[in-house]
């Protein structure tokens, strides 16, 4: 599903985030992804949904090149990924339910169904009683679990969740990362960035980790 | 959260989200999104888009107006051509009985649609009023005034010709058509319609990048909205489209205002208007502009707001968009 090969990244002005990364997550596999603070993990989940073009190798995406892909292609391949962002990336100035529901209305959802099934996430992620909150008045564990709603509404066939939690208690973080074992179990293919080793191990999951640039699978 | 369970159709339903929402439906719907969007966006900052709107309205009010007085003075013009005959002065010698004669074989030329003869003494009367001294007492006997025939020449009469033919009859001392007088006025007509047009494009232009700036600000505020709609997936097209609204919404409702201030314009100066016209016993008043003048003028400015926010969008939505 996801293929990287001998990928490198460099950012302007700053030394190299990913130095040679190659790995394969086959369909409807789950990986974690570890590594130090700085280590190059967002950097990698963004170059698989074209946050960020590679500066040397190549990403394939169900074995299409993505560099290959023109800009008019780039919101297609994004609408198959799901992504959790570490900094949420909420819109400030919609409200919860707005908020979940926007892949939907970007695919062109009815309304009844946008309803249907944004109440059905919130639920899944215990905000329904904060749907028609701004996210400004939400906790940081609350947004980010805006943010977990949103990246699984449109039910993508991959998900990529960075740190997604980093706000939250430990049981709600447990019970998170179990969530995402049954996504995967349930055919989503899953790569999961996280500081939290302890947490990681006890999944029975492939654990990669990123170290100086490179990728070591665990 | 640890229900998952329940989630079993997930699996089936997996990757077919890209061709989920395609075609006409998910079009209209889209449309729709953008539609209340925008006009969410325009009452959700009351002020600044207010003001906008008032510019613009402003902007238009202007070459609105004087469109409006162009073509009313225009059509006056056409009044005086047909009113505004000749005047057709008899030698004095000429006794009532010969002037009502030649009256009536004049109104048998094809070229003339009609003959009013002016005796001395209404013309005396007439003249005195219009100086303001009417009844000092003049009598008949010190009439100075000839005989005056007004001949009103068909539509389609050649003055010039026309008053060449009626010089040749023995009564008749002297015709005036003041020609140079109604050429002149033309030309002033066409200036000012020149002008119109003029000011009109100058002010078009103005409209549109002032609809444009608006909408480069609102881009520019909603930098951020923006770049999660396109991490989302949002297609350019689909962002870029609650802004064409707004720019539809800031023309149209500019369109409004101004069809309003003219209309007010019109009342403010209706009174003065109507005392100048009765001078000259004319009608002449700032009608408002028709109905379908109206809404062709609210359907055009909409355009033209399509068209100034497609310019800031695109411009805009290039440098905003995220790393592609
Ligand atoms: N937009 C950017 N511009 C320049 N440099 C960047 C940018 N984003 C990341 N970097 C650099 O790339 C390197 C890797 O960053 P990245 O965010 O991928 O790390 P990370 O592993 O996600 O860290 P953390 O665990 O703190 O989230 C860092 O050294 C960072 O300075
Ligand atoms: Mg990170």
């Amino acid at each position: 599903m996801i293929q990287f090969d001998r990928v490198a990244k460099q950012y302007p002005g700053t030394g190299l985030a990913l130095s040679d990364v190659s790995f394969t997550l086959e369909r409807g596999q789950m990986a974690f992804l570890t590594g130090h603070s700085g280590a190059g993990k967002s950097t990698l989940l963004k170059l698989i949904a074209l946050l960020e073009r590679p500066t040397r190798g190549q990403v394939l995406f169900d074995g299409r090149n993505v560099a290959k892909l023109s800009t008019r292609h780039v919101p297609y391949l994004r609408r198959q990924i799901g992504v959790i962002f570490q900094d949420h990336r909420l819109l400030s100035d919609q409200r919860v339910f707005d908020n979940v529901a926007l892949p939907l209305v970007i695919a062109g959802v009815s309304y009844t169904e946008i309803k249907r099934r944004v109440r059905a996430a919130l639920d899944k992620v215990g905000l329904l009683e904060k749907e028609r909150l701004y996210p400004h008045m939400l906790s940081g564990g609350e947004q980010q679990r805006v943010g977990i709603a949103r990246a699984i509404i449109a039910k993508p066939a991959v998900l990529l969740a960075d740190e997604p939690t980093g706000n939250l208690d430990p049981e709600l973080s447990a019970q998170l990362m179990q969530f995402f074992v049954n996504l995967n179990e349930l055919g989503v293919t899953v790569l999961v960035a996280s500081h939290d080793v302890d947490l990681i191990a006890r999944l029975n999951q492939p654990v990669w980790v990123l170290k100086e640039g490179q990728l070591t699978h665990g | 959260m640890a229900r998952p369970r329940k989630n079993k159709r997930s699996s089936q339903q997996v990757g077919r989200l890209a061709v989920a929402g395609d075609g006409f439906r998910a079009w209209s719907r889209h449309h729709g999104y953008s539609f209340f969007s925008s006009l969410g966006e325009l009452i959700r900052r009351p002020v600044s888009a207010g003001m906008t709107v008032v510019v613009l309205g402003l902007a238009l009010t202007l070459p609105l107006g004087l469109f409006l007085v162009v073509g009313q003075i225009s059509q006056l013009t056409q009044g005086i051509d047909r009113f505004n005959g000749l005047s057709v002065f008899l030698e004095t010698s000429v006794t009532e009985d010969e002037a009502i004669r030649l009256s009536s074989e004049l109104s048998t030329w094809s070229e003339i649609l009609a003959v009013d003869p002016i005796s001395p003494a209404e013309g005396l009367t007439e003249a005195l009023g219009h100086l303001g001294v009417a009844g000092t007492g003049f009598g008949p006997e010190d009439n100075p005034l000839p005989w005056v025939l007004e001949v009103s020449p068909a539509m389609e009469a050649n003055l010039e010709a026309l008053s060449k033919r009626l010089m040749e009859e023995t009564a008749i001392e002297q015709v005036i058509v003041d020609l140079a007088w109604l050429a002149r006025l033309d030309l002033l007509i066409h200036l000012g319609e020149r002008v119109v047009y003029v000011v009109g494009v100058l002010l078009m232009l103005a409209f549109l990048f002032v609809i444009a700036h608006s909408i480069r600000m609102e881009v520019h505020h909603r930098r951020h909205q923006i770049e999660v709609m396109a991490l989302v997936g949002a297609t350019p097209a689909f962002i870029r489209r609650p802004f064409l609204y707004s720019g539809f919404w800031f023309g149209v409702s500019a369109a409004i205002l101004a069809l309003v201030f003219v209309v007010l314009a019109g009342w403010g100066v209706s009174a003065p208007l109507r005392g100048l016209a009765d001078s000259y016993q004319i009608s002449l008043a700032l009608n408002a502009p028709s109905v379908s003048a109206s809404l062709g003028l609210i359907l055009g400015m909409g355009c033209l707001g399509i068209l100034g926010a497609w310019v800031a969008v695109s411009q805009q939505l290039s440098g905003a968009w995220p790393r592609d």
